[in-house]
């Protein structure tokens, strides 16, 4: 099992779905989590990490705000001593609200814009002076639609893709640092998929048949521990790559 | 035959190939680098659709850095936003290709889109096969992609970059 033991680990967008299996496999693995998180549902993250034995606090965030960004690496560095590394999981509400490119709003564009990218820029400048001092990690949560386009969410992989090169250059610039910038790009099972399922039963399967490996990943135990991988020293010699987690779907990178 | 059957959008401002650490950007320089030129190219890539379908169909090519797809330290910005481009590009690709709609990228080294002498990607790493590519070299390819016998090529991003990167 991998070790993270002495690590604090930032994730965002943690009080739910995939981000809060990444807290999950993250306090399992011995890591101290902060789930940044805007609502009450990251208290529950932090509350099952500790059931499960493990270390964690919920510190409210709103990605948007560059303010509230800076005051949760700030209580953690101040809480915990440092600061390791950060997962940046959070994405717009709207991630799953299929809209054409030819009719997408700019308010919706802006919404994941705000939350996915600009959250990034705000975690990069909060977080870099700690990440440095530590020689941690940055990990972006990508998708297969920032790498293959999608035609249901065109917002959602723009923004994708626009935090797969904001990686690369990261990686380049934060390289002489210590820091190691990654992305994972996973298909994996989220709340909107299983409400899909339940209302379209013949979706599981022939969505599970275009993964070489027969079925759609699961958030805890198929992407989160390749996540809490690249957090450890394991990983210490891997950066600017997009991880891809999909059951071998996407083979073109 | 009249009106306008492909369009073309150069991803870049003069003050994206300005190389600056991520961390030092203000409020501001992230917005114009970052979060305007991509709804420009929302506003560009929505004018276009409707206009081509009207027309029946036609041809959209994005000219974009190569540090899209390599990165560049100091511009992060503009390969997030030229990577952004390319995931749309693709996404719309996808769905207007049943209006008879092409839509593809032009890869081509940083210096020569950003209109400055230096190069600014990472030319310290890889040499290109050939010289460095000239604007005529890009307008070469930008127009062949306009021709009908290149229909069937949409979502790709094609590079001209004297085959310095030679990604897949």
């Amino acid at each position: 099992m991998t070790d993270l033991t002495g690590r604090v680990v930032l994730v965002t967008g943690g009080g739910a779905g995939l981000g809060r299996a990444i807290c999950l496999a993250c306090g399992a693995a011995g890591a101290t989590v902060v789930v940044a998180a805007p609502g009450q549902n990251g208290a529950e993250t932090a509350r099952l990490v500790a059931e499960r034995g493990g270390s964690a606090t919920w510190v409210k965030t709103d990605m948007t705000k560059g303010a509230d960004v800076d005051a949760a690496v700030a209580e953690t560095v101040t809480t915990f001593g440092g600061l390791f590394a950060v997962v940046h999981n959070a994405t717009s509400r709207h991630s799953s609200e299929a809209t054409p490119l030819s009719e997408l709003s700019l308010d919706v564009w802006d919404d994941h814009v705000a939350v996915s990218l600009r959250g990034a820029y705000h975690l990069a400048r909060a977080a870099l002076p700690h990440l440095s001092a530590a020689r941690g990690r940055f990990v972006l949560m990508t998708s297969p639609a920032g790498m293959e386009g999608s035609t249901a969410l065109p917002a959602y992989g723009g923004v994708k893709g626009a935090l797969r090169g904001m990686t690369k250059s990261l990686a380049l610039e934060w390289g002489q640092a210590g820091v190691c910038v990654t992305c994972v790009s996973p298909l994996a099972m989220t709340g909107a998929l299983e409400t899909a399922y339940e209302r379209n039963p013949v979706l599981k399967e022939r969505l599970a048949g275009t993964v070489p490996l027969g079925r759609i990943g699961d958030p805890e135990t198929d992407v989160a521990p390749v996540v809490t991988f690249l957090l450890s020293d394991a990983a210490s010699y891997l950066t600017g790559q997009t991880i891809v987690v999909d059951g071998g779907r996407f083979t073109a990178l | 035959m009249s009106g306008i059957d492909a369009y073309v959008w150069l991803a870049a401002t003069r003050a994206q190939g300005l190389p600056a650490p991520l961390a030092s950007l203000s409020a501001q320089q992230w917005e114009e680098s970052t979060e305007q030129p991509l709804r420009d190219f929302i506003g560009f890539m929505q004018s276009a659709h409707r206009r081509l379908v009207s027309r029946g169909g036609g041809r959209i090519v994005v000219v974009i850095p190569t540090i899209a797809m390599t990165g560049a330290a100091g511009l992060a910005p503009w390969s997030a936003v030229a990577d952004g481009c390319r995931a749309l590009v693709k996404s719309a690709a996808r769905v207007w290709g049943a209006a008879s709609i092409t839509a593809n990228c032009v890869a081509v080294p940083a210096a020569l889109l950003a209109g400055t002498e230096d190069d600014i990607s990472r030319s310290d790493l890889q040499q290109p096969a050939l010289p460095d590519p000239h604007l005529r070299d890009v307008a070469g390819v930008i127009a062949s992609l306009c021709r009908a016998e290149m229909g069937a090529v949409s979502g790709a991003t094609i590079g001209v970059d004297g085959g310095r990167w030679m990604n897949p």
